[in-house]
């Protein structure tokens, strides 16, 4: 800092005297200043009294107060040596620099703790693919749509939610619906009344999308137990979309390609029959995964959680050879006399009748029963081959 | 640093004699008292202090005290006199409420016996001996400097009686280095017109 000369003339008079003062003193009383003769007498003056004053003895300090001080401070290092660590530490750490580190390090563990994908489940469907399922389409989707080839590409999050098509059948269908939901460019021009009409069977007003958005909200709400029902709900959907019916295996034929719903251009086409494929596919796999279950599920009500599916040629044999089985066992019936075996074979075919929901036939066996042809001791035999649960692997059995 | 300076056999500073202190070594307390007692005593007898022993104690006390607060920054002997000037502000506010005369206090300047040793030892001796120790200039000096403004008296003080220099007074007052010369001169030629029979 640059400091500005005075411009007081007094104040500079006492400076440039008491310069000259401070010079001589320096120097020597005896030498000759550099300043006027009147100004050299006021400082010869000057050094006459700082003569006479230094001459004069300071004076002393009582002995008394010299001793105070010492023990103080005696007393003072013993204080601080018996200090304790922990308040050593506790001073030291409570310094600026100590407490920047530790406030650092509490941020980093706090931004790890929030970390925002710790708090996405995976079965929760992103945000943006249902606020765009619910928005309505964009002007411009009467532009050439995207190749389909492109359609499945999820997002990151949707992707890793996505299960295995084997492990969870129910699980397949929502990735493509949502992947052409959230395009809807891909699907053609929209119509002012919200119907897209670029895809063949895609021709579902506004309001069908909202109520496939309406369900996966619930899905995403119920979370994964009530997944194989709203699947199942959502096969029987596809099946009344469809009406044409089944093919011989069972399977959703694909609907027919109406003249008033062709898309304009070649690559809506492709993109149409692209997104098509991928939705008969999916159709395919949940309606095979539902029969499977449904079939499980006949005997107790309830499939077995850790039963796999079986060949769908397999199940399509299944009805067959168990109603054979009971027709062979009611044929038994009519030959036996024995009310305990008769009740055995009753308790037998009741058993099968209710595994492939035969209810005329459970029925039958019930009511033969119950009429009082078999003893009381056979109910007991009844119930044993009822609780016998015969795997659904083995029906002939 | 004050381990060399000691190996070494240099007059160690006041700076280090206070780090000596506060890593507990409690005898440079002792030294810094030998050094600055005396001359802190003269400018708090100047201040017109009432019991100046009693200052320079209390000063003393509060830097064994406050000693971890000393950074280093200031001089010790600047932070020294600070805490003394404080004090004799702070003794002068109470001693302008106290009526009647001190038992402890001198009754003549510094040196003088207080009321106490005059009314317990009145020997006319005594008293004749101690004037003529301290001599007409000095009685001249006392009443010269308590006419003079606070202000002027404590540089004054401090620079002729105590040594320090222009910029510790300067930290020690709270003031510009130009006001400090510039109220030296003014004491200088305050002091020389009122002694100009004894210089």
């Amino acid at each position: 800092m640059v400091r500005k000369p005075t411009q007081d003339p007094q104040t500079r008079e006492a400076l440039e005297v008491l310069a000259e003062y401070e010079r001589r003193l320096a120097q020597g009383p005896g030498t000759l200043g550099e300043a006027a003769p009147a100004a050299r007498d006021e400082i010869d003056d000057y050094l006459r009294l700082h003569q006479r004053v230094a001459a004069l003895e300071l004076p002393a300090v009582a002995p008394s107060v010299r001793g105070v001080v010492l023990g103080a401070a005696f007393e003072q290092v013993e204080k601080q040596r018996q200090e304790s660590g922990f308040a050593r530490w506790i001073k030291a750490l409570l310094r600026p620099g100590p407490m920047v580190v530790m406030m650092a390090g509490a941020a980093v563990v706090l931004a790890l703790l929030v970390r925002p994908d710790r708090h996405a489940t995976p079965e929760s469907p992103p945000p943006e693919a249902v606020a765009m399922a619910e928005a309505p389409p964009a002007p411009q989707a009467a532009a050439p749509a995207e190749p389909a080839a492109e359609a499945p590409d999820l997002p990151v999050e949707a992707a890793a939610a996505a299960p295995a098509p084997a492990a969870a059948p129910a699980a397949v269908t929502p990735a493509p619906l949502h992947t052409i939901e959230a395009e809807p460019a891909s699907l053609g021009p929209v119509a002012a009344d919200g119907t897209n009409k670029g895809l063949a069977g895609q021709d579902k007003p506004a309001a069908g999308k909202k109520e496939w958005a309406a369900k996966d909200d619930a899905k995403a709400a119920f979370g994964t137990a009530p997944q194989a029902a709203f699947n199942e709900l959502k096969a029987e959907k596809n099946v009344e979309d469809y009406p044409q019916g089944l093919s011989d295996d069972g399977f959703a034929a694909p609907p027919p390609a109406r003249a008033n719903s062709a898309p304009e251009g070649q690559l809506a086409k492709q993109a149409s029959a692209s997104a098509e494929a991928e939705q008969q596919a999916a159709l395919r796999e949940t309606l095979g995964s539902g029969r499977a279950a449904r079939a499980e599920a006949t005997p107790s009500r309830r499939p077995a959680p850790s039963s796999a599916p079986a060949p769908v040629q397999a199940q399509a044999a299944e009805p067959d050879a168990t109603a054979a089985t009971i027709a062979k066992l009611r044929e038994q019936v009519g030959k036996t006399s024995d009310p305990d075996a008769r009740a055995a074979l009753l308790g037998k075919i009741l058993v099968l009748a209710r595994k492939s929901a035969d209810r005329k036939t459970e029925q039958w066996a019930q009511a033969q029963l119950d009429s009082g042809t078999a003893k009381s001791g056979a109910k007991a035999k009844m119930a044993a081959p009822a609780d016998e649960q015969v795997p659904a692997e083995s029906p002939q059995k | 640093m004050w381990l060399l300076a000691m190996v070494i056999g240099d007059d160690p500073t006041d700076e280090t004699l206070m780090e000596r202190f506060l890593d507990g070594d409690a005898r440079a307390m002792g030294t810094l008292y030998d050094r600055h007692a005396r001359s802190l005593k003269a400018f708090v007898a100047q201040q017109g202090a009432a019991r100046p022993d009693d200052v320079v104690q209390d000063t003393f006390l509060r830097v064994i005290r406050n000693g971890a607060g000393f950074k280093g920054q200031a001089k010790f002997r600047t932070w020294l006199f600070t805490i003394g000037r404080n004090l004799c502000i702070d003794a002068s506010r109470r001693d302008r409420f106290r009526s009647g005369p001190s038992l402890d206090a001198p009754t003549r300047g510094d040196e003088g016996p207080t009321l106490g040793e005059r009314v317990s030892n009145d020997s006319p001796e005594s008293d004749a001996s101690r004037q003529a120790a301290d001599g007409q200039f000095r009685t001249a000096f006392e009443e010269a400097m308590a006419k003079l403004p606070t202000e002027q008296r404590e540089v004054f003080a401090m620079r002729e009686l105590s040594g320090l220099s222009f910029a510790e007074i300067a930290e020690a007052t709270d003031c510009n280095e130009n006001t400090v010369k510039s109220r030296m001169r003014y004491a200088l030629k305050a002091l020389r017109d009122a002694l100009q029979d004894h210089i």
